[in-house]
């Protein structure tokens, strides 16, 4: 099963997105933070790209610790953006979902894992040295993890994670992480520095404090910061793990949402309704994010599958175990992988802590986590009493659910909300 | 050709489904049934426990499934919400506790619902690695530890050793009698059709275990006696999601096909191989489950691919149906995967997109019609 | 103090006028094109009737599907909100509300204060409403009054499994063809029943409690009432006037309106 490689839409997509993240670096903005992360944003490709062409690494999902690949001098390129920024400035939604159909798989899975699949199947992600793969989260994502590595005939690396966050689970994942720095070591020309290592933890640790900060300020009423930042702060909770820029960038957006609570300034012109997000919403239609807190007043407030589940504390001494306690408590992982009982409790601590009108599920085709809706809805309209508005959507793909349409669902729930804010 | 007298008394058994004969007799002894998910789960700690271990799935139709629908989603695959459906329409009243596991995103979500919405109880889910070795094998073993804990805390009752050991050989016997029917599929004239071997599959999982050893045996008997030309037939594996619907492989076999072997969980994987004998209980469970022929959710996926090519092999299979649930994410990632290596190795693949439950419809009937003609016009290039 | 409330939807559009809490009058007529037209034409006829002008309203709001902006109503409401406040007004016991449209169902669960805690709408397939009744009422060239009437007659139902209409038809046909016969009237129930079971299937996403209050069009189908009924095993409230609960929902909020700024201006 062997792919011909062929990289010409790959680096012609990180080149264009190094451009946009340069223009958007460069453009003037009231928030210091917003400059910062695309300025980091395009330092991250200045290092990708010729990392890449000398021969690097792939790492997917976003959820393993980058600290170890940066302590041993790679650059880990992420799988799941990288296609979306392929897909995004080829513009080809219908043709790559279309080479996924013709390579046998069924339509009725996640679009991003079948982008991912497609172009595996078609050889335009470049050939890493190595490939390392974690298997959880969700199946697609164990899915499109394999059909990756026997598609490119790669060494690759599968990391097995537990179902439970329990400490047999976590010695479980410490020493699969082990065993993957031992076998990067033999198929990367790098060593593990694990001093640099010990390092980065400390930092770590004081990003995952600010982090925390940041939610805590988005308690704040009104609430400082964008509907459309968190995302942005997850890609950098990733990209820049353990590092001095990650700490400088978290530290200066912490700097500006304190700032404007304490001038009780809020992101909407009014801010109407504080809403949680469940699940993700559309890759490709972040404006609706925008639209929602500019023309409606619509704050996120807390995205109950990006944060920390529990707290963490990272011993230099343990690097490795710490590292593991870090994944399964960390953002975009047990909340997925875990019991239902878990998103039901997180979304129901936060509607409470961060005092939301709604919630809204993004409703994403054939995604899995779509079990957990009904319990989730129940649960938080029966502890907390708030309506979880269920927005049909497809994360990916423009094609399925248009713009228009889930602006009208969310103009219906927004309706419901003002409704019962009357009382 | 005549009917098996022993499948027909396993047929009997299937067509109370869900509620079988064997089970009523059980429960009106005042004893305990626990349903079980997966593959997985160790259906012999259920057993040891003194309770009977029985399946849970739906059964030979597609059904209407308007609460499995709304408690779970569309987007859920068709066999949870099938089994959901059935439970919430109280047709698993009789179960008095469930296991599960977190194989697979569908099954994982439809155990949390059955049991926060109080229409089954759930007593564990276990974690299940996704790798082999003796890591791996280390965690498992320590969730079938914790299974066996929560089994007994649910039920106030201890469970020994000894009796592992025992339920382990009971089981062991229905691994041993189930291979050997299916090493009599293997020749060139297997006595027993792929539709009669589901019947007998579905039964083994809805009755006493012990009982049906004994009409095992006895149907093993009869194959001996038993004379049935394949002459013509294509011999065919079916592999893919758990399938229960005799209709669907009946409708195949009536097309020119003859099932000779099969992929699926609740056939070859479930018997394949044998729990060893000398070691610790618990141990030795962990090893049988964690390396029979595997789900596709395991790493890496070249152990199961080469599985399947040794059956193909070992059963002169002239082409594969690769049946897929709709939204099942576990065989619609491996599909592209297997055909990959099948095609690398000439071997003829169908794909087949359907729901739980779907018999033999028109669709099917025609997809498999072209398939087998293919398949025939192959053979008789040769 | 005269209130108005109109609901505009693609097909028809109805005004109700309450006065001094009072259901006052009523009007449905099928929609012009333009939602503005809609609006005004239905509340004038309405006015007309009664012998009042523009004039004599006081607080007028406006709902309905999609989003169209009234220049003459102070407000506009979700229909959803509408509804439940207008089935709450009509039967105070209400928890569940059942609208099945022509187009549009919608399934809305109520508190003991008309406040909406859970609602569902039908996916954009519009087998699941009334649509699916008309359609093959033209397919069997009767009316739709004659397919209830005749359904009625029949003590069970075929089973329909068909969620699309086309393939409905197609089930329709073979039953009327099958061996041994099965007679008409069981075939016609059997079509309101596979409306029914649509939608109870989007109900269940959210509670099914009674009281239950149908209506929107299709709750004048007798044939469907005693299929959802059987279904649900309850017995239904259904208004008088089916069709004009969101829009009398719309006049109760303006009446409330109302009363709030005479309240808030005598302070």
């Amino acid at each position: 099963m062997k792919v011909t490689v062929d990289t010409t839409r790959w680096f012609e997509a990180m080149e264009s997105w190094f451009k946009m993240c340069q223009y958007q670096a460069a453009k003037p903005s009231s928030s210091k933070a917003n400059k910062l992360y695309y300025e980091l944003y395009a330092k991250y490709y200045e290092r990708l790209i010729p990392a890449i062409e000398k021969g690097n690494i792939i790492v997917h999902p976003t959820s393993v610790p980058t600290e170890i690949f940066y302590a041993m001098g790679l650059v880990p390129m992420l799988v799941t953006s990288s296609t979306w920024q392929m897909v995004y400035s080829m513009k080809n939604f219908d043709e790559v979902l279309g080479i996924a159909k013709d390579f046998g798989l069924m339509e009725e899975t996640c679009s991003v894992h079948r982008m991912i699949a497609a172009f595996a199947f078609k050889g335009w992600f470049p050939k890493p040295v190595a490939f390392v793969y974690a298997v959880g989260g969700c199946d697609a994502f164990c899915g499109s993890s394999r059909v990756l590595s026997e598609f490119y005939d790669t060494p690759s690396f599968c990391i097995d994670t537990p179902y439970y966050y329990t400490e047999e689970g976590i010695a479980y994942l410490t020493q699969e992480l082990i065993d993957m720095v031992a076998f990067l070591e033999d198929h990367t020309k790098c060593r593990m520095d694990w001093d640099r290592l010990r390092e980065s933890l400390r930092l770590s640790q004081r990003q995952m404090e600010l982090y925390q900060e940041i939610r805590q300020l988005r308690k704040a009423v009104p609430s400082p910061m964008e509907n459309r930042r968190a995302w942005q702060l997850n890609w950098m909770n990733w990209i820049y793990a353990g590092s001095e820029d990650g700490v400088h960038f978290f530290q200066m957006l912490r700097d500006e949402l304190k700032e404007r609570v304490e001038h009780k300034k809020g992101v909407a012109p009014q801010e109407k309704f504080r809403l949680l997000d469940l699940q993700m919403p559309p890759a490709w239609a972040f404006k609706l994010l925008d639209w929602m807190q500019e023309k409606r007043g619509a704050n996120i407030v807390s995205e109950s599958y990006i944060r920390y589940e529990r707290d963490v504390t990272l011993d230099p001494d343990k690097p490795m175990e710490s590292l593991a306690r870090k994944w399964c408590g960390g953002p975009l992982w047990n909340e997925l992988q875990g019991s239902t009982k878990v998103i039901t409790q997180v979304a129901v601590e936060d509607a409470k802590e961060y005092i939301v009108d709604g919630a809204i599920w993004w409703d994403n085709f054939s995604c899995r986590q779509c079990g957990a809706m009904r319990m989730t809805r129940d649960t938080v309209l029966e502890k907390v009493n708030i309506p979880v508005a269920e927005v049909k959507c497809d994360v990916m793909y423009p094609g399925f659910v248009s713009y228009e349409e889930m602006q009208q669902s969310l103009e219906n729930f927004f309706d419901l909300l003002e409704d019962r804010k009357r009382g | 050709m005549e009917n098996l007298e022993m499948v027909e008394k396993l047929r009997q058994v299937n067509a109370s489904f869900p509620y079988t004969e064997p089970i009523k007799r059980w429960k009106e002894k005042g004893k305990k049934v626990v349903g079980w998910l997966c593959n997985y789960v160790p259906e012999e700690i259920i057993h040891a426990a003194g309770m009977l271990p029985v399946r849970l799935t739906a059964d030979s139709k597609e059904l209407e499934m308007p609460d499995g629908d709304a408690y779970l989603h569309i987007y859920s695959c068709s066999f949870t919400r099938s089994i959901f459906q059935l439970a919430k329409e109280g047709q698993f009243d009789f179960i008095d506790g469930f296991v599960a596991t977190a194989m697979c995103d569908g099954s994982r979500r439809l155990a949390d619902v059955l049991n926060e919405y109080k229409i089954l109880p759930l007593i564990y889910t276990l974690g299940v690695p996704r790798k082999f070795g003796d890591r791996a094998e280390a965690l498992y073993r320590g969730e079938i530890l914790n299974c066996k804990k929560k089994i007994e805390d649910f039920f106030d009752i201890e469970i020994s050793d000894e009796a592992i050991k025992e339920s382990i050989s009971v089981y062991n016997r229905t691994r041993q009698l189930l291979r050997r029917l299916y090493d009599l599929r293997k020749s060139s004239n297997p006595p027993i059709s792929g539709a009669e071997t589901l019947e007998v599959l579905n039964a083994s999982v809805r009755m006493d275990r012990e009982e049906f050893n004994q009409i095992l045996e006895k149907l093993l008997q009869e194959l001996e006696e038993r004379r049935m030309s394949s002459e013509g037939k294509t011999r065919l594996m079916i592999d893919g999601s758990i399938l229960n619907n005799i209709e669907f492989i009946k409708g195949i076999e009536d097309l020119g096909g003859l099932v000779v072997v099969d992929g699926v969980c609740n056939g070859a994987r479930y018997w394949d191989g044998m729990v060893e004998d000398g070691f610790e209980p618990i141990s030795a469970l962990a090893h049988y489950y964690l390396n029979k022929f595997p789900c596709p959710r395991f790493y890496p996926p070249g152990v199961r691919t080469d599985r399947v090519l040794d059956l193909i092999k070992a059963y002169q299979v002239e082409g594969v149906i690769y049946e897929i649930i709709r939204y099942c994410n576990t065989h619609t990632w491996d599909y592209p995967i297997l055909k990959s290596q099948l095609d690398e190795n000439g071997i003829p693949i169908l794909e087949l997109d359907l729901e739980y439950g779907t018999g033999a419809s028109g669709r099917i009937k025609t997809r498999v019609q072209a398939f087998l003609e293919m398949l025939q016009e192959k053979k008789e290039a040769k | 103090m005269r209130a108005a409330g109109v609901d505009i939807s693609s097909l028809t559009t109805k005004a109700v006028i309450m006065e001094d809490d009072c259901l006052r009058h009523y009007k449905v007529i099928i929609s012009p094109e333009k939602a503005e037209t809609a609006a005004r034409e239905a509340l004038t006829q309405a006015l007309i009737d009664i012998h009042l002008g523009w004039a004599d309203l006081d607080y007028i709001i406006n709902t309905g599907v999609g989003r169209k902006e009234i220049s003459f109503a102070k407000e506009r409401r979700s229909q959803v909100s509408c509804l439940a406040k207008g089935a709450h007004w009509l039967f105070p016991m209400a928890r569940t509300l059942i609208d099945v449209g022509a187009e549009h169902v919608n399934v809305v669960n109520l508190d003991e204060k008309a406040r909406v805690e859970l609602f569902v709408e039908n996916d954009r397939c519009a087998a699941g409403a009334g649509v699916f009744l008309e359609s093959l009422a033209n397919l069997l060239k009767i009316s739709l009054e004659d397919m209830a009437l005749e359904a009625l007659k029949a003590e069970k139902a075929v089973n329909i499994t068909s969620t699309c209409t086309i393939f409905a038809e197609q089930e329709l046909i073979s039953h009327s063809y099958a061996m041994p016969p099965v007679s008409m009237n069981e075939i016609l129930l059997g079509i309101h029943d596979a409306l029914a079971a649509r939608v109870i299937g989007l109900a269940k996403k959210v509670r099914i409690v009674p009281e239950i209050v149908l209506c929107g069009g299709v709750a004048r189908n007798p044939a469907f009432v005693k299929s959802l009924e059987k279904r649900t095993n309850m017995k239904l409230s259904i208004p008088e006037e089916p069709q004009i609960v969101a829009a009398l929902g719309a006049a109760i909020l303006a009446s409330e309106a109302l009363k709030a700024h005479e309240g808030s201006s005598h302070q």
